[in-house]
C-alpha cells in the first residue's frame, strides 16, 4: 500500500469524522429548543474573582454564577448553559447573538439601558474606589485630583466611562487613562514602579487580588453602581422571566444569603 | 518575586497544563487535515492555470497570508454563524468554539501550504511529465506515481516548518474560549493570581513539544532524501 492511498484513506476518514461531528452538533442544537425547556446561553466572565471566574479545576464559580444558578432553579421552564469568555468577548458575543445573556458585573448606565434589556431587581450594589500604591506620596482624594495623572483602566468598564466623561467636561484637567488588559500582577507592579499613579476597583475583588497589601483605597467612592445582567433588546420574554426569577430569590432571602457567602457582606441593597 | 513566581508552584502547574495537550493536538490535527486538502486543491488550481479558480485562489491566498491570524479566528468565530444563518437559516452558534478554531486555522494553513505545494510541484522537472506520457501512463497515474512523490521531497522541509508554526499559533484558540494548553495556562494563572508562573510553565511545554516535532521532521527528511 503506497503513500498516496494511505493519504486518501486518512482524508476519507477525516471527512467522514467531520461530517459526523457536524450532523451530531446540528442535531444537538436543534433538540435544545422546541422542547419543553428553553436553553439559554449565558456568557460569563472567566477571570473576575469573586463574581464570575473559572477556578483551578476549570469549573465556574462565583457570586453571579451562584445567583444565576438560583434563578435557574426558580425558573423550571428554562435551562441555563454557561459559556466562560474573556471580558472583551462577552459584549461582542451578546451583540452577535452567540449568547443570550451576559454576566460580568455590568453596572447600569444610560447607554446600556438603551442597547440592552437590563434585569431587575439589581443583584449587586458595588462602590468603586480609587486605589493608589501604598508608598504613594500624592494626595488623591477624588476624581479631580486625578487630573494629569496616569490611571490604569480597562476598556469597556463603567468607571472608565465615568472618567472619560470627566475628561470631556474638563479638557484642561484631563486624566491620562492607560488602557490595557490589566492583570492583578501587572497592576501591582505598575503602581509600585510608578508607571501608573492610580487605578480603580471595588473593595470586594480588591481583597482577593494581587493588589492587597500593595495598594490602598483613597477618598470617597467614585460611584456606587447597581449591577445587572444584560439581555438582548429583542429578548423581552427572556428578560421578563429573568426578572421574575430574580424577584423570587430576592424576596425569599436567597440573594442576600449568597452575597454574604461569596462576598463577605450583603451588597444587595443600595447604601446611597 | 516570591509573590509572583515560585519554583514549586511552577513545577506543580506543568502537569495541569499538559493535561490539555490532547486538545491542542486535536486543533493542530484538524487544521492540518483541512489545510493539506485545501492547500493541495489551491496548488493544483494554480499549477494547471484553471481560468476562474486560479484568480480566486490567488486572492484567497493573499488575504489569508496578509491578515493576522487572530483576526482570522475572530472573523470565522463571529462571522461564520452570521454568514451561514443568512444563507441557510441554520443557527450554528451552539457549536463549540473548537470547530470554528479548526476551520480558521485550517484555512490559514491552507493559504501557506498552497504556496509551498505549488513551488514543490513546479520544481519537478518537466522531463518527468514527458517521460510518464512516453511510458503510456494516464494523467492521474503520472501524478500519483511520479510527480507527487518527488514533489513531496521538496515540500517536506517547508511542511515541517508550517506544522511547528501551526502548533505555536493554536495558542490563539484561547482567545475565543477553547480550553487548550494556553487556555488552561490563562485559567490557572488568573485563578491563582500567578500569571507569570503559569505562562512560564506553558512556555516550557511548548518548547519541549516543538523540539520533538522538529526532530521528527528532521528524521523524516533524512529518510526521504536518502542518497541525495
Amino acid at each position: 500500500m503506497n503513500a498516496l492511498s494511505t493519504a486518501k484513506r486518512v482524508a476519507g476518514i477525516c471527512l467522514a469524522a467531520a461530517t459526523v461531528f457536524g450532523l451530531t452538533a446540528c442535531g444537538a442544537a436543534g433538540s435544545a429548543s422546541g422542547e419543553q425547556t428553553t436553553t439559554v446561553t449565558i456568557g460569563v466572565n472567566n477571570a473576575y474573582k469573586p463574581f464570575d471566574y473559572l477556578n483551578e479545576n476549570g469549573d465556574l464559580d462565583g457570586y453571579e454564577i451562584a445567583v444565576l444558578k438560583a434563578v435557574d432553579d426558580a425558573l423550571p421552564d428554562y435551562k441555563f448553559d454557561y459559556k466562560p469568555l474573556d471580558f472583551q468577548n462577552i459584549i461582542v458575543s451578546l451583540d452577535s447573538g452567540k449568547v443570550d445573556v451576559a454576566s460580568c458585573v455590568f453596572t447600569v448606565n444610560a447607554e446600556r439601558k438603551q442597547k440592552y434589556n437590563l434585569t431587575e431587581p439589581y443583584h449587586l450594589y458595588l462602590p468603586a474606589y480609587i486605589y493608589v500604591s501604598n508608598n504613594s506620596k500624592a494626595s488623591i482624594k477624588g476624581i479631580e485630583d486625578l487630573a494629569g495623572k496616569k490611571v490604569a483602566a480597562t476598556q469597556g468598564t463603567d468607571v472608565a466611562n465615568t472618567l472619560e466623561e470627566f475628561n470631556k467636561k474638563n479638557p484642561d484637567k484631563k486624566i491620562d487613562l492607560v488602557y490595557a488588559n490589566w492583570s492583578g500582577e501587572q497592576l501591582a507592579t505598575a503602581l509600585e514602579s510608578g508607571a501608573v499613579d492610580a487605578t480603580y476597583s471595588d473593595p470586594v475583588s480588591f481583597d482577593l487580588g494581587q493588589l492587597k497589601g500593595k495598594a490602598k483605597k483613597v477618598g470617597e467612592p467614585i460611584q456606587e453602581s447597581e449591577t445587572s445582567f444584560l439581555v438582548g433588546k429583542k429578548d423581552t420574554k427572556l428578560a421578563k422571566a429573568l426578572d421574575e426569577g430574580l424577584k423570587k430569590i430576592s424576596d425569599d432571602g436567597t440573594l442576600s444569603k449568597l452575597s454574604q457567602q461569596y462576598l463577605g457582606d450583603d451588597y444587595t441593597k443600595s447604601v446611597a | 518575586m516570591g509573590d509572583y513566581f515560585t519554583w514549586n508552584g511552577f513545577i506543580h502547574f506543568i502537569p495541569k497544563i499538559a493535561a490539555q495537550l490532547p486538545m491542542t493536538l486535536l486543533i493542530v490535527g484538524g487544521s492540518l487535515a483541512i489545510g493539506v486538502l485545501l492547500g493541495l486543491l489551491l496548488a493544483f488550481v494554480r499549477v494547471f492555470s484553471i481560468p476562474v479558480a486560479k484568480q480566486i485562489a490567488i486572492v484567497f491566498t493573499s488575504f489569508v497570508r496578509g491578515t493576522p491570524e487572530i483576526v482570522q479566528v475572530f472573523i470565522v468565530y463571529y462571522g461564520l454563524p452570521l454568514l451561514v444563518q443568512s444563507i441557510t437559516g441554520v443557527d450554528i452558534d451552539a457549536l463549540s468554539a473548537l470547530y470554528f478554531v479548526i476551520v480558521a486555522f485550517g484555512i490559514n494553513t491552507a493559504g501557506y501550504l498552497a504556496e509551498l505545494f505549488r513551488g514543490a510541484l513546479e520544481s519537478v522537472p518537466r522531463g518527468q511529465y514527458e517521460a510518464g506520457e512516453a511510458a503510456g501512463l494516464t494523467r492521474g497515474a503520472i501524478f500519483r506515481r511520479i510527480v507527487i512523490p518527488q514533489a513531496a521531497k521538496f515540500a517536506l522541509p517547508g511542511f515541517g516548518v508550517n506544522v511547528v508554526y501551526l502548533f505555536q499559533s493554536t495558542s490563539m484558540a484561547a482567545a475565543v474560549g477553547v480550553m487548550d494548553m494556553m487556555g488552561k495556562a490563562a485559567n490557572l494563572g488568573s485563578a491563582t493570581g500567578r500569571l507569570l508562573q503559569s505562562y512560564a510553565a506553558a512556555a516550557v511545554l511548548f518548547i519541549i513539544i516543538s523540539i520533538v516535532l522538529q526532530w521528527a521532521f528532521t528524521l523524516l527528511d533524512k529518510r526521504v532524501t536518502f542518497g541525495r
